[in-house]
């Protein structure tokens, strides 16, 4: 589904470059949950930033279903994002004066055959509190808003930014637990950006990236459920 | 309906105060100009109208007297529609002891082709009557009724007559009576007799005035210098076009008027939205750029995005000139309605103007669009990475830290804060120049018109009492006049009216012919005071210039005892309405007679009413009036005047709370992070008030100090707009009213705290900072 071909970037910082991302190469299969490990500044976000195509390349292909969208223009991007991509963020994003229903419509009416509002709602967990606006929701409840907006588009992938970063132990684990299983039950292939190895435990395969490089690419045979998670 | 149409409604809700703020100087900007471009309008149609049913005149020649027949010849002149040949004379009549002048037209048995008379109550008189119709504000201000006899003095005898019906006419919609400083129903009127009873009086198949219509309009200049060329035999005093009709002269001042302020007034507050739009929306797009970031990042087109922030000023645009467009156009109604309530029309026509609506419209719904696509291109074009980094506060740059650290450290944030976003610090030191332009060039008219009224009555005028008389009198009278108990001072003057005729151009002109005394003043708008010339005239600069007159130069014109000659001696820049002037010897001999028309008067204040009425036993005496009594008069006329000036305060005012209001919120709200963070530390509302007090006395002194000579300027511009050749105000601005208006502009500035002081006071620390983490 997603190929990363000698992926690089690099920003310029004044008279500085910068190098973000170097050599990637990598490719991922339908349905896989990928977590992406390192440490702050190795490049995980760039990375995420880079398949989402909110961000290109400096040099190499990101071929996206056969589609080098490395290549596409803005307006392009703009599609394929719509039709492909899912984002989840740490910070959750939700527009503060739309309701938590209305967060996810916002996020539906961009494609054709959206799913079902209330199926999504449901599946999250949140068909009660559907009607409150973010500063009514903990913390656990606006990313499972966030994930409820990145899943009814039904896009092939949902890539997720540090999701649990913002929630405490607990709630973190209930949002991972609702992101296994929309993975498993909606067959989306997640990629898990965060700096927290435990959640590593649970993915199908886990990158690590160090200075911008992948140091390494570890199949897990026996993911855990998210309930098993510690830390 | 479309999610993002409902974040368009949500978002204009949770800052509904900001939005109706920013819709309101849209409303005033398009509700003032619908107003008085409608009013314009309203009038407009009303006079013509007015004018079209009554056949008003468009050329009209006043001359000594000539043969009835005359009209018949003049007739013959191609393109003339109709000719009215009739007798006007003065006379007068006295109510409760009170003597009113009466202006007295001839007029046929059947209505006249000329000039047609609208009769509001009673009727068109009987044929050979001995009955008199009066203009209908004269008779209402009198309590004269139909029906009702007045007895009319007219060169010395008395006609008894009944009031057979009050009339409006198109001549008089503004009364103006020559020679006079000011018009009131109380001391001037018009009434129409029968021409036979006219004729009584010594003019016996005679007349003294023609008024004509013509064909074609274009054509009226030639034809006026045909009926001029059969005329002049009979010593012409005065012609005049309708453009120099005086009323309607007048009448079009006043519309230009309404049609400039519709035009001058809407622009401050159209060009202030602009800025306004702009700041709420960068406010907005700036809090909301995670949100823009996300949605971008969903797959929303930069196009929906644009579109989206568009729609916000789409609503101020929609909501602000459609209300202002509908309430334009009832004030309209009401404006035109109170202002033809004090002039002498029978009725005022009003319509809806879809096409000043539809101007209107636009303009309000543009301006706030051109704007906000400016701010919601920023939006549409905003990175993603960038927004998802999350809005940072504006961070302080570009001031020398250290030169402020002597100072409290609220003070030096406050300061500081001027300088974090210096668009938005320009844009409320605009809305304070415009707010101060806008109150100056209100208060100038105020200023100026005092100024001049103080000039006119305090010191131009010194007199008490000014007699007028039937015609000429001698010296003999003027003993007697000066031995009256209590009279002090009394001098003998010539107020006769010229026309002066130049280059194809001439211009009517009140000449004033005085003695070298003490109680009437010749003053130019500088206040220099000048003394009757010893030979020639002085003219007034507003005449010269119109004639293209220079001093030494020898001017021809037309006085009612014929065309005569005389050298400008000077000219100046006269007051108020312009005036000639000459000395009474020299006036005299250049027109070739003995004796004087009035008499200026200092009376003791207590023989003041007792002088009067003696006065007015004379034969000789047309009126007499008081100098306290005119200035009553003006100051009673001068209340539409007022209201407008108050009106004018309330908008200026308005247009700066609105716009510092919104820019004060706007900060407020961007700041509210470090605001939570200072109240966490411990800081009272009342100190973080103060430094917001701070903040806005600086915006307002920065905004004073190029308000004041800005606004000084175009108060100038202004008033120089509205002189005419009817009137001149020399230009003042007292430095009261400067102190006024910085205290009002300071005091707009304060007020429009009290809400985000308020704001700080019920913020919950918790919940922004739980807001601004999440």
């Amino acid at each position: 589904m997603l190929k990363l071909d000698d992926v690089w970037k690099i920003y310029r910082m004044g008279v500085v470059d910068v190098v973000a991302l170097k050599e990637v190469n990598l490719e991922l299969g339908k349905k896989e949950f990928v977590v992406v490990l390192g440490p702050s500044g190795s490049g995980k976000t760039t990375l995420l930033n880079i398949i989402g195509g909110i961000d290109v390349p400096t040099k190499g292909r990101v071929v996206f279903n056969g589609l080098d969208i490395s290549k596409l223009s803005e307006n392009d991007l703009t599609l394929h994002r719509r039709r492909n991509i899912g984002f989840i963020f740490q910070f959750f994003n939700l527009i503060p004066t739309l309701t938590a229903r209305e967060n996810v419509m916002i996020a539906a009416e961009l494609v054709k055959e959206p799913m079902d509002v209330e199926e999504v709602l449901g599946i999250v967990g949140l068909r009660k509190r559907a009607d409150h606006f973010p500063s009514e929701l903990s913390g656990g409840e606006q990313q499972r808003v966030a994930i409820a907006r990145a899943l009814v588009k039904k896009p092939p992938l949902i890539l997720a930014d540090e999701p649990t970063g913002s929630l405490d132990f607990e709630t973190g684990k209930e949002v991972l637990k609702v992101m296994r299983e929309i993975n498993e039950k909606e067959g989306i292939t997640i990629i898990l950006v965060t700096h927290n190895s435990v959640i590593a435990s649970m993915a199908d395969r886990v990158i690590y990236l160090k200075d911008g490089r992948i140091d390494k690419i570890v199949e897990n045979e026996t993911p855990v459920d998210a309930d098993e998670l510690r830390w | 309906m479309n999610t993002l149409n409902l974040k368009v409604i949500r978002d204009i809700k949770a800052r509904k105060g900001m939005f109706l703020a920013v819709t309101f100087i849209i409303f005033l900007g398009i509700a003032i100009f619908s107003s008085f471009y409608m009013s314009y309008m309203n009038l407009q149609e009303t006079y013509n109208y007015f004018y079209e049913q009554t056949d008003f005149e468009d050329i009209s020649i006043n001359f000594n007297r000539a043969p009835e027949d005359i009209v018949k010849e003049i007739k013959k002149i191609n393109g003339i529609k109709e000719v009215e040949g009739r007798i006007s004379l003065k006379g007068f009549i006295t109510i409760q002891n009170q003597r009113a002048v009466l202006k007295l037209i001839s007029i046929p048995d059947e209505q006249p082709r000329v000039d047609k008379l609208v009769v509001v109550e009673g009727n068109y008189m009987a044929k050979n009557s001995k009955s008199v119709l009066l203009l209908k504000k004269f008779a209402d201000y009198h309590d004269i009724r139909v029906g009702d006899v007045i007895h009319i003095n007219i060169n010395g005898g008395e006609v008894r007559l009944e009031v057979s019906g009050l009339v409006y006419s198109p001549e008089f919609i503004w009364v103006v009576e020559e020679s006079e400083f000011i018009t009131t129903p109380r001391t001037f009127g018009i009434a129409y007799v029968p021409q036979k009873m006219l004729e009584e009086f010594g003019y016996k198949d005679e007349i003294n005035e023609v008024k004509i219509t013509v064909y074609d309009k274009r054509s009226r200049d030639e034809i006026l210098n045909r009926a001029l060329k059969i005329l002049r035999p009979y010593t012409v005093i005065n012609y005049y076009t309708v453009e120099d009709q005086p009323s309607n002269k007048l009448l079009k001042m006043d519309l230009d008027g309404f049609k400039e302020l519709s035009i001058l007034f809407p622009s401050f507050f159209l060009l202030i939205s602009v800025f306004a739009v702009y700041v709420l929306l960068t406010r907005l797009i700036r809090s909301q750029s995670g949100n823009i970031a996300v949605l971008r990042a969903l797959g929303v087109s930069k196009q929906t995005i644009l579109q989206h922030y568009l729609k916000h000023s789409l609503f101020i645009g929609v909501s602000g000139s459609a209300v202002g467009v509908v309430v334009g156009h009832l004030s309209a109604i009401v404006l035109t309605a109170q202002y033809t309530a004090i002039l002498n029309i029978p009725f005022y026509l009003t319509k809806v103007h879809y096409d000043v609506m539809a101007y209107g419209f636009i303009a309000g719904l543009t301006i706030p669009l051109i704007s906000g696509f400016i701010a919601a291109k920023h939006a549409a074009e905003l990175e993603i990475l960038y927004g998802l980094k999350g809005y940072s506060e504006q961070t302080f740059r570009g001031i020398d830290v250290k030169r402020f650290s002597k100072l409290p450290v609220l003070v030096r944030l406050s300061i500081r804060n001027l300088f974090r976003n210096k668009k938005r610090t320009a844009y409320s030191t605009f809305s304070v120049i415009a707010s101060i332009v806008l109150i100056l060039s209100s208060m100038v008219f105020l200023d100026s018109m005092d100024q001049a009224l103080d000039l006119q009555f305090n010191k131009v005028l010194a007199y008490d009492m000014d007699v007028k008389f039937n015609g000429y009198v001698n010296e003999s009278l003027l003993k007697e006049i000066k031995s009256l108990k209590g009279v002090k001072e009394a001098y003998p003057l010539i107020n006769t009216w010229i026309l002066i005729e130049r280059g194809g151009n001439s211009k009517s002109i009140s000449l004033i012919g005085l003695e070298y005394q003490n109680l009437y003043k010749i003053y130019d708008d500088r206040g220099n005071i000048h003394m009757p010339p010893p030979e020639g005239l002085i003219l007034p600069e507003l005449i010269s210039s119109n004639l293209s007159i220079v001093r030494q130069e020898k001017v021809e014109f037309l006085t009612e005892f014929g065309i005569r000659k005389a050298e400008v001696y000077d000219i100046i820049q006269i007051p108020l309405t312009p005036v000639s002037y000459a000395n009474l010897d020299e006036l005299q001999k250049i027109l070739g007679i003995k004796g004087f028309n009035g008499v200026i008067l200092n009376v003791d204040p207590d023989a003041r009413e007792e002088v009067k009425s003696r006065l007015e036993k004379y034969k000789e005496v047309l009126r007499v009036d008081l100098i306290e009594d005119i200035e009553e008069d003006i100051l009673e006329l001068m209340s539409f005047f007022y209201i407008f000036i108050f009106f004018s305060l309330f908008f200026g005012a308005s247009l700066g709370f609105a716009s510092i209001f919104n820019t004060t919120t706007v900060n407020i709200l961007e700041r509210r992070r470090e605001i939570a963070t200072l109240k966490m530390l411990g800081y009272t509302t009342k100190e973080l008030a103060y430094t917001l007090v701070i903040e806005n006395f600086l915006l307002g002194l920065g905004g004073i100090v190029v308000g004041l000579p800005l606004g000084h300027l175009s108060a100038r511009v202004f008033l120089n707009s509205f002189q005419s050749e009817l009137y001149s105000i020399p230009f003042v601005i007292y430095p009261i009213t400067y102190v006024l208006t910085i205290i009002l502009v300071m005091v707009v500035l304060f007020v429009s705290l009290i809400p985000g002081i308020m704001y700080i006071h019920t913020m919950e620390i918790e919940k922004v900072t739980k807001e601004i983490v999440s």
